[in-house]
């Protein structure tokens, strides 16, 4: 999807995000996620596939599962439009939350925006950040990275967001 | 990979060499299982895995995994979802 830049900004790579799968991608997609969502903690899979217009699918794993305490929530949620006899993407959130020491890091895309929140702990309120397109598979490998680091969330490596 | 009954896992995460001391098996053998991808883990360093305890249940003791719980949302959630982020981005920047 090509976006605009600002006078001086150098251009952004144009990332083609047109996800439209049928309705076997779909489940294909959300078995995919969820397996790599099982290797980090209790997995539930909320999805309203029934709807006629737009479909959310809502992905979630409280790590680290396996009867010990919380420590962290993986929550994917993507919102799919009908086209047809297929569902393109709309909309994404994919999010990591720190459930210990409180943070979170997120990227999200809806309304034509892509931008990331993230939130160290301690901090208040919501921060945005810029972002590019990414997949979730994408996001789930950086967010892997970050729990199993050890770590609390940082979001030094993040630009703020231009307002305007 | 001899699968362990009532496997009780203390710890958030696993290096191999933990792994192998509870299969039994030589800590070479959970890296080829990492490399193989039968094993999820993430490479923190050149020296460094690091595993995450469900991903150790998967390997040794899959029938203590809950499964998937799957639950089934009204249509008129993705709508609600929507205009939920575009309000949460309202407030967002006015705050940033």
């Amino acid at each position: 999807m090509a976006r605009g830049t600002s006078r001086g900004a150098p251009p952004r790579p144009v990332v083609d995000l047109t996800i439209v799968l049928d309705e076997h991608q779909v489940e294909q997609r959300k078995a995919t996620i969820a397996a790599k969502l099982e290797d980090l903690g209790d997995v539930s899979a909320l999805d309203s596939p029934r709807a006629r217009r737009r479909r959310l699918i809502d992905l979630r794993a409280v790590a680290p599962g396996a009867d010990l305490p919380a420590l962290a929530l993986f929550q994917y949620r993507e919102a799919f439009e009908r086209r047809a006899d297929s569902w393109q993407l709309i909309a994404y959130t994919y999010e990591l939350h720190d459930r210990g020491r409180g943070g979170r890091r997120a990227y999200h895309w809806h309304d034509d925006s892509f931008h990331a929140h993230c939130l160290e702990p301690d901090a208040r309120g919501t921060s945005h950040y810029r972002a590019v397109p990414m997949e979730v598979f994408e996001a789930h490998d950086e967010f892997a990275r970050i729990y199993l680091g050890g770590g609390p969330i940082r979001c030094g490596d993040l630009r703020p967001a231009l307002i305007g | 990979m001899t699968k362990i009954a009532g496997l009780h896992l203390e710890r958030p995460f696993y290096s191999p060499a933990d792994v192998a001391e509870l299969a039994g098996v030589h800590p070479s053998t959970i890296l080829n299982y990492i490399r193989d991808g039968k094993l999820f883990a993430i490479r923190l360093s050149e020296r460094t895995y690091r595993i995450p305890a469900r991903a150790v249940l998967r390997l040794l003791a899959p029938e203590q995994l809950r499964s998937v719980r799957s639950i089934d949302l009204p249509e008129t959630r993705a709508d609600e979802w929507l205009a939920e982020l575009r309000a949460e981005h309202r407030r967002g920047r006015s705050s940033t």
